[in-house]
């Protein structure tokens, strides 16, 4: 089969151990298209200045790509402004700025933050030390047999939720969860206009995948990292839904947010610079604002096609070998391009080294979700995570290599 | 797979100390919970500080277990002053394959059991 995309992907033409590199590692980073390598490389050779606050030509190109950047992220989850799009360093920054900014300031004792029940860890720690902090409490959304988040039973006092943080594609289940009739659930449940709890989607896992829409999700937060959709590491975005933008209070101070300061004062300076204190990642956000009309181009439709499909194709061919477990649904239509599993009597990170040796690259491990893999009494698991440039035969080089691991530890259990 | 040298498999598929001892003199214990290898190590001396006798309780991968598995055979009838004396480079070394910094990880899981479980003996 032939992939139109791996052409742009230097590092997908490498061979590992001798074998052709199957990248199923892209949920914890994508790889990046010389578009966006070469934006990365253009911007630091030819345009490099800080931004918004110098006068010369340099600075001024330089803030007008920042600030490109900042429009094309816009247009990709559709915001109302481009000043809804803050950059950050990444989903786990963007998760404590709110944690900071917003909870913090308006969260009080007794009031509930309700997180699912398979969070990863930068959707729960964080959590964890504000409900300390504000003596809050935090509620967990049970995980169905399917892998879904099970709202429906979720044993909570709802007039108390304040706060709701849930991934949009949970990172180890891979299962897409409803996000607008979630939300719905929520609100009536709340039943309380005055006191309607704020919503954060975490969309690490669903922003490069599949199309995203922050108009219609009935959100105020959204968090995804750039590195996860074919741009540069260290570069991420917090959306804020402006209709709450009053509520925010402060994160990181400095340079690049204030209006005036004196010796013992300062105020701020418009939104959304407010919240990007310091020099920012501005070759990142070049090259993430690039990735978005890489991936635009192709279409996030087409992209969510093309990982179904692989997805049915991994679900089948994991099937057919002896020993395999699949966790979460069997339903290829209810995931992203994401699985986690184990082959029995092989430890994960043993069959993950021995799947390298045929040039594959799968995560093993908890994935940053202790938690779910206590509750499973699972120690570790294995995750394949696809995306649009991968191929049946990367699924292939899997398969292999999983029946090289069976044939080594042949007769040890 | 050099790592899964045959020594190293022959160690995994046979465990004689993978076991709990009746009466332990030290024990000590290490996880490395990021990958979930967990290693209890039991140590019975003698009268004139030999290791007669080591057990472990392991749940972990292959590379953890067949090191431990293979450190705890090397250790018996040594004195437990120089079983104090190894040094995590040693020890590495001695498995005889060459360890990624991610799978050494695994490897030292049991050796820092067996630094904890020496610890305590410093102590007494």
């Amino acid at each position: 089969m032939t992939n139109l995309y791996i052409k742009d992907f230097p590092i997908l033409n490498r061979k590992i151990n001798g074998k052709r590199l199957a990248y199923l590692d892209n949920a914890a980073t994508s790889q990046m298209p010389k578009q966006v390598l070469d934006a990365v490389y253009e911007f630091d050779s030819m345009h490099r200045a800080n931004v918004h606050r110098g006068l010369h030509t340099l600075s001024e190109e330089a803030t007008n790509m920042y600030e490109d950047a900042r429009k094309k992220v816009a247009k990709f989850i559709n915001a109302v402004v481009p000043e809804e799009v803050v950059f950050v360093s990444s989903t786990t920054d963007a998760i404590n700025f709110v944690a900071y900014a917003w909870a913090r300031k308006n969260l009080k004792k007794g009031d509930i933050i309700l997180v699912s029940a398979a969070e990863h860890h930068s959707n729960l720690v964080p959590w964890q030390l504000c409900a300390k902090e504000v003596a809050a409490n935090l509620v967990f959304i049970p995980i169905n047999n399917e892998g879904e988040l099970d709202i429906q039973n979720t044993k909570v006092e709802w007039s108390k939720v304040r706060l709701v943080a849930i991934p949009h594609v949970s990172n180890v289940l891979g299962v897409v969860n409803n996000i607008k009739d979630i939300v719905k659930f929520i609100k009536k449940k709340v039943n309380d206009n005055e006191h309607l709890p704020k919503i954060l989607i975490d969309g690490a896992q669903s922003v490069p995948h599949i199309p995203t829409n922050v108009q219609k999700m009935g959100i105020d937060f959204l968090v995804f990292s750039g590195h996860k959709m074919c741009g540069p590491m260290g570069i991420g975005v917090l959306w804020i839904n402006r209709n709450i933008v009053g509520e925010i209070g402060e994160y990181k101070t400095g340079g690049g947010m204030i209006k005036e300061v004196t010796d013992k004062t300062a105020t701020y300076s418009h939104v959304p610079e407010r919240f990007e204190a310091g020099t920012p990642n501005v070759s990142g956000a070049v090259g993430l604002g690039v990735a978005c009309d890489y991936l635009s181009k192709i279409g996030l439709e087409k992209i969510h096609e093309i990982e179904m499909n692989l997805m049915k194709y991994s679900l089948s061919e994991l099937s057919k070998v002896d020993d395999v477990i699949i966790y979460g649904t069997k339903d290829y239509q209810k995931r992203s391009g994401l699985l986690a599993f184990n082959v029995k009597n092989i430890p994960s990170h043993d069959l993950a080294t021995i799947v390298d040796t045929e040039g594959v690259a799968i995560r093993s491990g908890h994935h940053c979700v202790m938690p779910w893999h206590k509750r499973q009494e699972i120690t570790t698991t294995a995750r394949l995570s696809l995306y649009f440039y991968n191929t049946k035969e990367d699924i292939d080089a899997l398969i292999t290599g999983i029946k090289k691991a069976q044939k080594l530890f042949m007769g040890v259990n | 797979m050099d790592i899964y040298s045959q020594e190293l498999l022959h160690f995994y598929k046979n465990q004689p100390h993978n076991k709990t001892l009746k009466k332990a003199s030290l024990n000590g214990r290490d996880a490395n919970l990021s990958c979930g290898d967990e290693i209890n190590l039991e140590i019975k001396l003698n009268s004139e500080g030999i290791i007669e006798d080591i057990g472990y309780q392991s749940d972990g991968c292959v590379i953890s277990t067949a090191s431990i598995s293979m450190l705890s055979e090397s250790l018996i009838g040594k004195k437990i002053d120089d079983a104090v004396k190894l040094s995590a480079n040693d020890y590495l070394n001695s498995l005889g394959v060459d360890l990624t910094i991610s799978r050494q990880k695994c490897a030292l899981v049991g050796y820092n059991a067996l630094k904890n479980a020496t610890k305590n003996y410093k102590k007494n």
